[in-house]
């Protein structure tokens, strides 16, 4: 992915002229930037819980996705491996889930993460592995808020 | 409830002024509330014009949504405790958007009407438009989710590297 964010917008900066008779101006200078924070965090409250992680582009998103709380109806996370991975996508609408690969490491910093500011309707892990990282994952689980 | 005021005129940001019907501007928590202030009696004795921080062009924008959907339930139900998910926006309002949210547009007319539904609190537009934006960047690269928001990645190596660690939950 290559392009540009020059070819994408005026050189940054530089400001549109959108009413000659009154002079007002409005900059194309990071129009997502001058949102109000809080509107920035409603955006962030439509994106699935992945997106809403992977989101985190910037210090501002960072700060704003740590500091919003959000619902997630029902969250799998399963672990196999990445030839069984049988993802279908019409799921997407029953559930959001996260897939671990046994053939790759995860650091557990993010399920503590989702737990700091997730309330989670239902939450169903499968893990399978007697690793430094699932154990820590499986002391976890109690700082979940969960609904039942 | 009924509203014996019909009729209610906006004064917008850049001077223009549109005369609008209380079935609309019900919808929006600033005119009404503005209108409330007033306190004008029940035989709608002449109003003075609502001024609203919001530009003429994009005043019609949020017109044409709000006679869309004059008839949607209010209050607007909010959904506090339920899972948010961008995925059920009207065809009407999808097709609603599709007109002005070009690409030569950079999203410039998108945040104009985020912020005016702000400003004017109508929540069911914020919702539908903020839901619009969150489908731009739902399921893109973090490259292209810096590029669609124009945003610069400012985090130290090490920051971005602990990222990448903690996101590998999310990559697949």
């Amino acid at each position: 992915f290559q392009m540009s964010l020059s070819k994408l917008s005026p050189p940054l900066g530089k400001k549109r002229r959108i009413d000659s008779k009154k002079g007002d101006y409005v900059s194309y200078k990071f129009p997502f930037l001058a949102l109000p924070n809080e509107l920035k965090s409603h955006v962030f409250s439509f994106l699935p819980i992945k997106d809403r992680l992977r989101a985190r582009v910037n210090k501002m998103l960072y700060a704003i996705e740590s500091d919003s709380k959000y619902f997630v109806k029902k969250l799998l996370i399963r672990e196999m491996s990445i030839a069984d991975c049988d993802f279908n996508p019409a799921d997407i609408f029953k559930h959001q889930i996260i897939w671990l690969f046994e053939e790759k490491s995860y650091s557990s910093d993010l399920f503590k993460k989702i737990s700091q500011n997730a309330f989670i309707g239902s939450l169903d892990i499968r893990l399978s592995g007697s690793s430094q990282f699932h154990k820590e994952v499986c002391s976890m689980i109690k700082d979940f808020n969960l609904e039942e | 409830r009924i509203y014996p005021l019909m009729r209610v005129t906006l004064t917008t940001s850049d001077g223009a002024s549109v005369t609008v019907s209380r079935q609309l501007t019900k919808h929006s928590g600033f005119i009404e509330k503005a209108i409330t202030d007033m306190a004008v009696d029940d035989n709608a004795v002449p109003l003075s014009a609502v001024a609203v921080d919001v530009d003429d062009a994009t005043l019609k924008l949020v017109i044409e949504w709000l006679t869309e959907h004059r008839d949607d339930a209010l209050p607007y139900p909010e959904k506090t405790d339920e899972e948010r998910r961008a995925d059920d926006i009207p065809a009407w309002d999808q097709a609603f958007v599709q007109k002005w949210d070009t690409k030569e547009d950079q999203q410039q007319t998108l945040y104009a009407v985020i912020t005016a539904a702000d400003k004017l609190d109508i929540k069911g537009l914020l919702d539908m438009t903020c839901k619009t934006l969150a489908n731009k960047i739902n399921g893109k690269t973090v490259e292209e989710m810096r590029e669609i928001l124009q945003l610069e990645c400012d985090f130290t190596e090490e920051e971005l590297a602990e990222i990448r660690k903690e996101n590998a939950w999310c990559e697949n």
